[in-house]
């Protein structure tokens, strides 16, 4: 929630989250290539760092690509999405360490430009054996490439959450490329199993993940909640913890009800900074708290406290009974709506 | 998620879901098992004649007849010769370059009686491998 331009807004959590993703890296790369010296010593070092951060950079993106839909499914995986792009920033260096040493390794002894020739050195695309996955490789690359380059708040400001939203779901195309790649280049010399049963074991996770994340989250969207006078059923009061919210969907947009201090308020479940779900947070210290990242607003207008501007829409309620009722129609950011006493 | 990027999320994941484990068990299962040419030792296999041969650290090298008695030299590489652009030279003649196929074969007009044969790095100038046949 930084109101001016910082770098890195360092907190404890993050220096430690940091901290832990430096030394697995260290960990992984040290093991790696002292137990593949070990059992091939013939081995270069140069094709010892090009499997090393390519096998880690895989593992990373799956670890990066489960933290979403895991936190939909169990929020105690939320700690871990707060800080995700650090781990997304590692993956990429990591990423473009195995690209720069394999294109040096594989391309930088001819008199074509190394990166010009990784696109047409090979070009047997009609072949399994002999496909290019060097370069499915460098097309995912490149999308990690923009992604890691806009991934501080200051794009995120400049571009919209919407457009910044639409690029960085992009690393789903990235994924694919990227198992492809390692798939169709292992493929090409198979002489274990193990990477293929891995790399298809941790595909199967991740689009299982997604996939029940998904199944979820569209049970929102298939409510038909019944309407009255403007207004859209939106069920019982004691439905909803206190401090919590309950998410429904209004003309395909989703709404999230807070219960809080005896009252209730709505607003726009769809947060400013990333999109997050606002209605999978709590209202803390009296403000409604985005669980990716933190971001807050006030449950009676939508504004961010001072001196952040952030502002979500707000929608008119009312009760009947324990009955809570929603306006259809959003008002406009930052708008002020005077909160539903809860009185029994 | 707003429900434009919410959609194009979900249509992904569907999409990926079906194409990605399909192309994945397409290439597991088409992709032919890569010949093992490690113990290739003979020329045997190639119902040839074998006349003589040298088996050094980096390279076997054969000189074989065919059934129609074409005489012909084989050049196994058992790793990759490190450089872009090699040749191969029969007592100071070139035969060809050096493709990135691990085994090389050429005809031969004749049986030489003693045959040396040199890889050469063309761009450093410098023999990479040297085989007295």
């Amino acid at each position: 929630m930084a109101h001016d331009y910082t770098a890195v807004l360092w907190s404890r959590q993050k220096k430690r989250y940091d901290m832990f993703i430096a030394i697995s890296v260290v960990l992984y790369m040290v093991s790696f290539i002292v137990i593949n010296s070990a059992v091939n010593p013939e081995i270069s070092e140069e094709t010892l760092i090009i499997r090393s951060t390519g096998t880690l950079a895989i593992i990373l993106l799956h670890v990066i690509l489960l933290i979403g839909p895991l936190s939909r499914l169990n929020e105690n995986f939320l700690p871990l999405l707060y800080n995700r792009r650090h781990l997304g920033v590692t993956m990429f260096l990591i990423a473009t360490v195995h690209a720069v040493f394999s294109t040096l390794q594989f391309h930088a002894f001819g008199n074509i430009n190394p990166v010009l020739s990784i696109f047409i050195s090979n070009m047997e695309y009609g072949s399994l054996t002999n496909f290019p996955f060097q370069t499915l490789g460098a097309l995912a690359w490149i999308i990690l490439f923009l992604m890691a380059a806009t991934s501080h708040d200051f794009w995120l400001k400049n571009l919209s959450a919407r457009a910044w939203k639409s690029l960085h779901i992009m690393v789903y195309i990235a994924y694919s490329l990227l198992v492809l790649h390692v798939m169709l280049g292992v493929a090409q010399d198979r002489s274990t199993i193990w990477p293929v049963a891995l790399l298809g074991a941790g595909m199967i996770l991740i689009i299982g993940v997604h996939l029940t994340a998904g199944f979820k989250e569209s049970k929102i969207d298939n409510q038909n909640l019944p309407e009255k006078e403007g207004f859209v059923h939106a069920g019982n009061v004691d439905d909803i913890e206190n401090n919590r919210a309950k998410v429904i969907d209004i003309n395909e947009e989703r709404v999230a009800i807070f219960k809080y201090d005896g009252k209730l308020s709505a607003v726009s479940n769809v947060c400013q900074h990333q999109n997050g779900p606002l209605g999978e947070g709590r209202v803390i210290g009296g403000l409604i708290t985005c669980p990716w990242h933190g971001y807050q607003y006030k449950p009676h207008d939508g504004c961010s406290p001072p001196p952040f501007d952030e502002k979500v829409p707000t929608f008119g309620l009312k009760l009947e009974g324990k009955e809570i009722y929603v306006k259809k129609i959003a008002n406009e950011a930052g708008t002020e709506v005077a909160p539903v006493t809860i009185n029994f | 998620m707003i429900q434009s990027i919410r959609k194009r999320h979900r249509l992904m994941w569907v999409v990926i879901s079906i194409a990605l484990p399909l192309m994945f068990a397409f290439a597991l299962i088409f992709t032919p098992e890569k010949k093992e040419d490690t113990n290739f030792s003979s020329v045997e296999f190639l119902d040839w004649k074998e006349i003589r041969k040298a088996n050094l650290e980096g390279i076997n090298a054969y000189l074989a007849e065919d059934k129609k008695g074409i005489i012909k030299l084989i050049l196994h590489f058992k790793e990759p010769v490190k450089s872009a652009f090699a040749t191969v030279q029969l007592n100071e003649k070139q035969l060809g370059t050096i493709s990135s196929k691990s085994s090389q074969v050429f005809d031969l007009p004749s049986l030489p009686e003693k045959a040396t044969v040199v890889i050469f790095d063309e761009i450093d100038k410098k023999e990479i491998l040297k085989v007295e046949l």
